[in-house]
């Protein structure tokens, strides 16, 4: 790289805004070029300036800003994510209501069964049965049914 | 008031002013905007994704505010220039060496840089701000650098 193209990519160097390799470049050739250094020093010296410069904003301004606040808190999740939540609640709030008789209407039979045939053994209702028909199968022999 | 809002104001409530007051150069003009932005985040929280977009948000308002409030400033001046009437809008008087550099700067190019030194943002993120593609971001702040570094020789101050 030659002084040119060092001091058009100074600025963005300090800001560490270039590639890997141009950073090398960069930091090789101000080994040994007086002048890019001294550029680079004018740059750090006015970026300096900056930070020197800033000001405090009145106090006030905090003061009045609360004025025109509504009292309470920002909601724990943002708006574009309230939908979502009402929705998964309204699901799980539906399957509840569906599922529920099912599956109570199942506990039921299953234990009236157990109790009928005096099984002490755990028992699955098994759904494939026809209509009418009332089967289990015995969990110890069918660990892997899926019902 | 929320502590989170608190919290935020107090993490960049110096930064958003002195942004605006860099382009504004008044202090009460910078204090105006600044409130304005901070109470628009207020009522606009509830849209926000999280701390980098409410920041973002926080800094696109900034400029967009002070660059529209400029515009509307310039306006009113030049009806008062038009109706012969004296004492246009005065800046304020306890400016730094380096606010009088950048008010040789235009908007185009002071934004950026106010951006990336003051609110200490990336090219990319300042792409984002300002709704401007990064080689435009780039151009722009290297510009704006060479004609500070420039100005800030001549007045002997580097």
């Amino acid at each position: 790289m030659n002084c040119k193209h060092v001091t058009d990519m100074l600025y963005d160097y300090l800001r560490h805004e270039v590639s890997g390799w141009e950073s090398d470049a960069i930091k090789s050739h101000l080994k040994t070029c007086t002048s890019c250094s001294e550029e680079l020093g004018k740059l750090t010296r006015l970026r300096s300036m900056f930070k020197a410069g800033l000001k405090e904003p009145s106090p006030a301004i905090l003061a009045s800003i609360r004025k025109h606040m509504p009292a309470g808190r920002w909601s724990i999740f943002p708006a574009v994510l309230r939908p979502a939540f009402a929705m998964a609640a309204a699901i799980m709030l539906l399957a509840g209501v569906f599922l529920y008789p099912g599956l109570d209407r199942k506990a039921k039979l299953t234990n009236a069964l157990a109790d009928d045939y005096n099984i002490t053994e755990t028992a699955y209702y098994d759904d494939t049965a026809d209509a009418g028909e009332v089967s289990y199968i015995y969990g110890n022999d069918y660990d892997n049914e899926i019902f | 008031m929320d502590p989170r809002f608190e919290k935020l104001y107090k993490n960049n409530s110096k930064y958003v002013y002195n942004v605006a007051l860099g382009m504004l150069r008044n202090r009460d003009e910078a204090e105006d905007i600044m409130q304005n932005v901070f109470i628009k985040l207020f009522e606009g929280y509830s849209s926000f994704r999280g701390e980098s977009d409410i920041k973002t948000y926080l800094y696109r308002m900034t400029v967009n505010k002070t660059i529209d409030y400029i515009r509307s400033r310039n306006l009113r001046s030049d009806k008062i220039e038009n109706m012969e009437l004296p004492e246009p809008k005065k800046t304020d008087s306890n400016i730094s060496m380096l606010d009088s550099l950048l008010d040789k700067l235009n908007d185009e190019l002071k934004a950026p840089i106010l951006l990336a030194e003051i609110g200490g943002f990336s090219y990319k993120e300042i792409a984002e701000i300002m709704n401007i593609n990064l080689g435009t971001v780039k151009s722009r702040i290297n510009r704006g650098i060479a004609k500070l570094r420039e100005y800030a020789e001549k007045e002997a101050l580097l």
